[in-house]
């Protein structure tokens, strides 16, 4: 028979175990929140290089500047899909 | 046999596309290619894509209609912009395959998501156009291009990326030194793998060339903090993305070179302190075992001396509060007579 020592009864199941410190869940939600913002301008900042790159590949009077304009943009084309799965 | 390799080259544009993957794959040493065969002539800002789904994109005005005027024409003369117009778009053609290389476990899915992160498009874009502009030449041989255009491997073209190769030409030409590598393994290395595996196999290459690896548990964190160092340093190098091409060499050489004293002064730092923590090691002290004289007078109190002795402490003496180095003091000569009176 079991004898109650007056600790109170929880009947939700415990976490397992994690040898690992714990990240204050305000400090984690912090962390994604700060890390999807920095996704998020790098993201809007390769769309607007394309179109900004676009503009200046046609204005480039130099046949020079427009190929490395437009090899830049292979770059950052690459970046932009990444960011859409 | 000679006919063999005559028969392998290709002998038209839609021939070279489909050789073109495998002879970049073989000349990286790469496991496999991502690219899933097709081919899109596109008509956009951008010149090439290796998009993630395994399709190759390419500009048709400036890539693919070259490509095509080439074997129209082959063996004949050309004129060397027209040859400096074929080796740019086998340049492009040769670095948008060298972004479909990676280990036989990569997934195209990893690295679009690596790609993403700080500082990732800058390290790949370096190191794939750094190695294609580097076997250009070899694979235009392999694929018998010099037969078809004669003179294609005497004219030189620009590369591009000057705002990244630099800085990527620097920082592992360094690591090869460090490493005791030849020259150019941490870039063949580097252009074997996707945004998935390069920047932990630079950070190992980091790692691996200091003495840290012999110093410190596996546990510690140095690892992510040179990390941290090498993608903020890389990521900062888009700042010249689109400055002329002098400038953002000297910039990204400049750029380099400071990622590189960052990455010393962090490794210098954690190996100092494991290097204080572990104190070379001395033999255990042994307990001196006394001399019949000694124990026979053990006990007995010592005689006293004839006159008092001398303050011990030094810093009764006026030299001793003006020397430059106080912990380094200095006996003086009444000190020193009293200690050897004790001694």
């Amino acid at each position: 028979m079991e004898h109650s020592t007056g600790t109170p009864t929880n009947a939700t199941p415990h976490p397992p175990l994690d040898p690992r410190p714990a990240t204050p869940p305000t400090q984690a939600a912090a962390q994604a929140q700060a890390a999807a913002q920095a996704r998020a301008e790098r993201r809007a900042r390769a769309d607007w290089l394309i179109t900004e790159l676009g503009r200046l590949a046609a204005q480039a009077e130099d046949p020079n500047d427009r190929v490395r304009i437009r090899r830049t943009a292979d770059s950052l084309t690459r970046l932009a899909t990444a960011f859409r799965p | 046999m000679t006919t063999t390799a005559l028969a392998a080259h290709p002998t038209s544009i839609t021939e070279l596309f489909a050789l073109s993957a495998e002879t970049a794959r073989a000349l990286a040493g790469a496991e496999q290619s991502a690219w899933n065969g097709h081919i899109i002539e596109s008509s956009s800002a951008m010149l090439g894509l290796a998009h993630w789904d395994g399709t190759l994109y390419l500009d048709r005005e400036s890539i693919v209609d070259p490509l095509r005027h080439l074997y129209e024409h082959a063996g004949a003369t050309r004129p060397t912009p027209t040859l400096i117009a074929y080796r740019e778009s086998l340049a492009t053609l040769l670095h948008e395959h060298a972004h479909f290389l990676g280990p036989t476990d990569a997934t195209q899915e990893a690295a679009r998501e690596a790609f993403t992160k700080l500082g990732s498009r800058q390290l790949e874009e370096g190191v794939t156009e750094a190695w294609a502009q580097d076997h250009l030449d070899d694979f235009i041989h392999q694929l018998g291009i010099d037969k078809v255009a004669p003179g294609i491997d005497s004219v030189r073209s620009n590369g591009y990326y000057a705002a990244f190769v630099p800085a990527i030409r620097e920082l592992t030409s360094e690591l090869d030194t460090r490493n005791g590598f030849p020259p150019g393994e941490t870039l063949s290395l580097l252009n074997r793998q996707t945004a998935a595996g390069q920047f932990p196999l630079l950070v190992d290459t980091v790692y691996n060339s200091t003495r840290l690896p012999d110093l410190e548990p596996p546990s510690a964190d140095t690892r992510s903090r040179l990390e941290s160092i090498l993608r903020s340093g890389l990521a900062h190098l888009e700042t010249y993305e689109l400055s002329p091409p002098d400038l953002a060499t000297t910039n990204s050489l400049a750029t380099a070179n400071q990622v590189l004293s960052h990455l010393d002064h962090e490794s210098h730092t954690a190996e100092a302190t494991y290097s204080q923590s572990n104190p070379c090691v001395l033999p255990p002290p042994t307990r001196r075992i006394p001399s019949p004289h000694e124990s026979a007078l053990s006990g007995v109190t010592p005689p006293s001396p004839a006159r008092p002795s001398s303050p011990l402490s030094s810093t009764s003496h006026p030299a001793s509060r003006t020397h430059p180095h106080p912990t380094h003091t200095r006996r003086s000569p009444q000190s020193a007579q009293s200690l050897e009176r004790h001694g």
